[in-house]
């Protein structure tokens, strides 16, 4: 009798003790703050200003990893939609979407749709709409890197393009 | 299945009511119709817990599973209800999406009317100010009535759900009245402007159809002067027609201290600021928006930290203030209530941020990059790389073939590089050159309609092959609008720059008509796959109507192919014999 009091006490310890640790996990902190930093390039082709965008709260289940996913996300929306009409920036292609951003280690993949493809022909928009992207998302902590999809699809660089996009870019390469 | 009017086509959803809102279907046939004929594109995954929509104003609408927050643009709200996912489908609060994107839901014969409402967005800048209108539908604003300081438009389709009075008082604006009328189907909003005392209106071009603007001058005589369907000539009349601006830098004072070389910069007013860091160790800071009212400075320093300092007014409305450091210093950015103040540390440090912003001011803030993996200022070590071919230089014509590159009015992109690569070869070899083309046609360099990465390899491939001296590829830039123009040399390898640096010189120095751009490092492909010095030039924009004279006129390709050759005699010199490769 006093045996299986002692089990079930032990249980119980096991159980509360399990709760507690996966309660706590899910809801650690994300070193994510309540706002990220999304950068456009000016007309220069050099010049980097970012504007801050609000980011909602972290949810009570949102893991830092999850967290982290969806500021990539949101940050990447955010620089390849560019600022508001009136700022002077150097944007993608009208109608380029974000499809999806996945982060692996500290890699973010980002996967954009096809209307990417139709640049000017010019390196000055080619370079300033990566480069705010990049800025965007390697300015998230635990992000060094971007790789770039098309419409799913890896690319060695864009129809007439100049910059390599088959390996990860970062901010070194500017 | 709910009927959907949208400017009066008929969309089926399938939308039910929840609560005072209505539930739809992420992946709904009608849904999606609706979408793209708003131009909104969809950005959400399975097991992605944020759902978000792009417009093409653009304008983020941010849901999340389970969270009855959602964000359009800078403004956040309470939804209907939370989005929820079941069987693979997401539903979302329709009503909510809807009104985030600018239309008004209304019930009216068994049918649900989406009807654009008009937002209104004040700039207000000193006395002056900017009237940002827009609808989701196309936007036209008619003068309908102009009278001593009234003025007052009608938008034809669209409704309001503004406040129906917003006092101003700024800007040249006292107040602005906001009526609907018209039906469901047909509404009708007239907007008036109650303009200050001596103010005028005008209206000014937008970039799209769903956007009115109207340019308020408070600094002209009394008189109220609206456009009608000529737009006004000056795409920014807020900055030319404002007076001068209320923010000041009164005073610029330097000093050496034990930690470093100090600048204390008084400004006078709320300001915003950016600075940056270049790779040559100058650094520089502008402050917005304000006029120097100290006294311009250009003077020599002898601190361990600064060899000079540079005060002075830069594009009419920004001060800056200029350090050329002695190495990679850390320079600390402090902005304050009543001004910034740099410190340039005497130490090195071998992790910079290369840019930062921040407000001066009431609400004093900055902010700076973070520095990121590869980020550092000391120059890598130069490689070794040995010509076997020392005497020839590979230029690179940009495109070809079925790649034309950038066009304009007969004129492309694959032309122009030809041309320019073809009387660059001639003055080099005058000069005692080899020289060799990756092509001297109008062709493809490695096959008709090959991808990017195969052509630009092929050209990389002529270079390395040859073991060449030098690789220059020569382009033409172009972008959306024609308001970049200028001549930019990039490089990517460290070691690269001196050549690029040479080259670029000699471009600005000759006067070609266009913009210094300035020389930017950059990964492009053709520059970092080849192992000799190489750097690529975009000579001019094809679309900038001063660039696009420049490229067209013989003299003017001749004197830019001067310049480069020019550029690379300075930096590599004569030719030499074979065999005694030099870098």
């Amino acid at each position: 009798m006093r045996n299986s009091r002692i089990v079930f006490l032990a249980l119980l310890f096991i159980v509360v003790a399990v709760a507690a640790w996966v309660f706590l996990t899910a809801r650690s902190k994300s070193p994510l703050g309540d706002h990220i930093s999304v950068y456009y390039t000016k007309y220069d082709g050099t010049s980097e200003v970012a504007w801050p965008v609000s980011l909602r709260p972290q949810a009570r289940d949102e893991t830092p990893g999850e967290r982290l996913q969806n500021a990539a996300l949101y940050g990447a929306v955010q620089a390849v939609a560019g600022p508001p009409p009136t700022v002077e920036a150097i944007r993608f292609p009208a109608g380029t979407h974000v499809r999806a951003v996945r982060v692996t280690g500290s890699n973010a993949d980002v996967d954009l749709s096809p209307e990417v493809k139709s640049q000017s022909g010019g390196s000055l928009g080619e370079t300033g709409e990566f480069k705010g992207l990049v800025w965007t998302l390697t300015g998230l902590p635990g992000i060094a890197s971007v790789s770039v999809r098309v419409d799913g699809r890896r690319l060695d660089a864009l129809p007439g393009g100049h910059l390599e996009l088959d390996k990860p870019l970062r901010r070194s390469d500017w | 299945m709910s009927q959907v009017v949208l400017e009066g086509q008929r969309i089926a959803i399938h939308a039910g009511a929840q609560g005072n809102d209505a539930v739809v279907g992420l992946h709904d046939v009608g849904f999606k119709t609706l979408l793209s004929r708003l131009g909104i594109s969809t950005t959400w995954g399975a097991g992605e817990r944020y759902i978000l929509f792009t417009t093409p104003e653009p304008k983020i609408i941010s849901f999340a599973l389970g969270d009855v927050r959602y964000d359009a643009g800078e403004v956040s709200g309470q939804a209907g209800f939370a989005p929820y996912e079941r069987g693979g489908e997401v539903y979302l609060p329709f009503y909510t999406l809807l009104r985030a994107v600018g239309f008004e839901p209304k019930i009216d014969g068994g049918e649900t009317i989406l009807q654009s409402q008009v937002e209104v967005d004040i700039q207000s800048r000193g006395q002056a100010a900017r009237v940002l209108m827009h609808a989701g539908v196309p936007l036209a604003g008619r003068l309908i009535a102009s009278s001593g300081n009234r003025i007052v438009y009608q938008f034809d389709g669209v409704g309001s759900t503004l406040e129906r009075t917003r006092r101003v008082h700024a800007g040249g604006i006292d107040e602005i009245r906001i009526e609907q009328s018209g039906s469901v189907r047909a509404p009708v909003t007239r907007v008036t402007f109650v303009l200050s005392d001596g103010a005028n209106a005008s209206e000014m071009p937008s970039e799209n159809n769903h956007d009115f603007q109207l340019a308020i001058n408070g600094g002209r005589g009394r008189q109220v002067a609206a456009a009608t369907a000529a737009p006004a000539p000056s795409p920014s009349p807020v900055e030319t027609a404002s007076p001068k601006s209320v923010v000041a830098v009164t005073a610029v004072d330097a000093a050496q201290s034990q930690d470093g070389f100090s600048v204390r910069i008084a400004v006078s007013g709320n300001a915003s600021f950016e600075w940056h860091r270049l790779l040559d160790n100058r650094w520089y800071v502008d402050i917005h928006g304000a006029t120097l009212q100290a006294p311009p400075r250009d003077e020599t320093q002898t601190a361990p930290s600064v060899t000079s300092l540079r005060v002075h007014q830069v594009s009419g409305d920004s001060v800056r203030v200029a350090l050329t450091l002695t190495g990679p210093k850390l320079v600390d950015v402090n902005p304050g209530a009543d001004g910034l103040t740099l410190l340039a540390h005497n130490e090195d440090d071998d992790m910079l941020a290369r840019s930062g912003s921040g407000s001066i001011g009431g609400n004093a803030v900055a902010t700076a990059a973070p520095t990121s993996e590869g980020w550092k200022f000391k120059p890598a070590p130069a490689k070794t790389y040995v010509p076997t071919n020392p005497r020839l230089i590979v230029l690179d014509p940009g495109h070809g073939g079925s790649d034309a590159g950038a066009q304009r009015g007969g004129l492309s992109e694959k032309t122009l590089t030809l041309d320019i690569s073809q009387r660059l070869r001639a003055l080099l070899i005058v000069r005692g050159w080899q020289v060799q083309l990756t092509r001297t046609t109008d062709i493809d360099v490695y096959a008709p309609n090959d991808s990017a990465k195969e052509e630009l390899q092929a050209r990389v491939d002529v270079a390395n092959n040859t073991g060449a001296r030098l690789f220059v590829s020569v382009h033409v830039n172009s972008f959306v609008n024609d308001a970049p123009n200028g001549t930019t040399t990039y490089y990517y390898k460290t070691e690269d720059r001196q050549l690029a640096q040479a080259v670029h010189d000699r471009l600005t120095s000759a006067n070609l008509g266009t913009k210094d751009d300035g020389i930017i490092k950059n990964n492009f492909y053709v520059v970092v796959h080849t192992a000799m010095p190489a750097i690529l030039i975009e000579t001019a924009f094809l679309s900038n109507p001063n660039d696009f004279a420049l490229l067209q006129s013989s003299a003017w390709l001749q004197r830019i192919a001067k310049a480069i050759a020019d550029g690379i005699g300075e930096y590599a010199g004569a030719p030499v014999a074979a065999g005694s490769g030099q870098r």
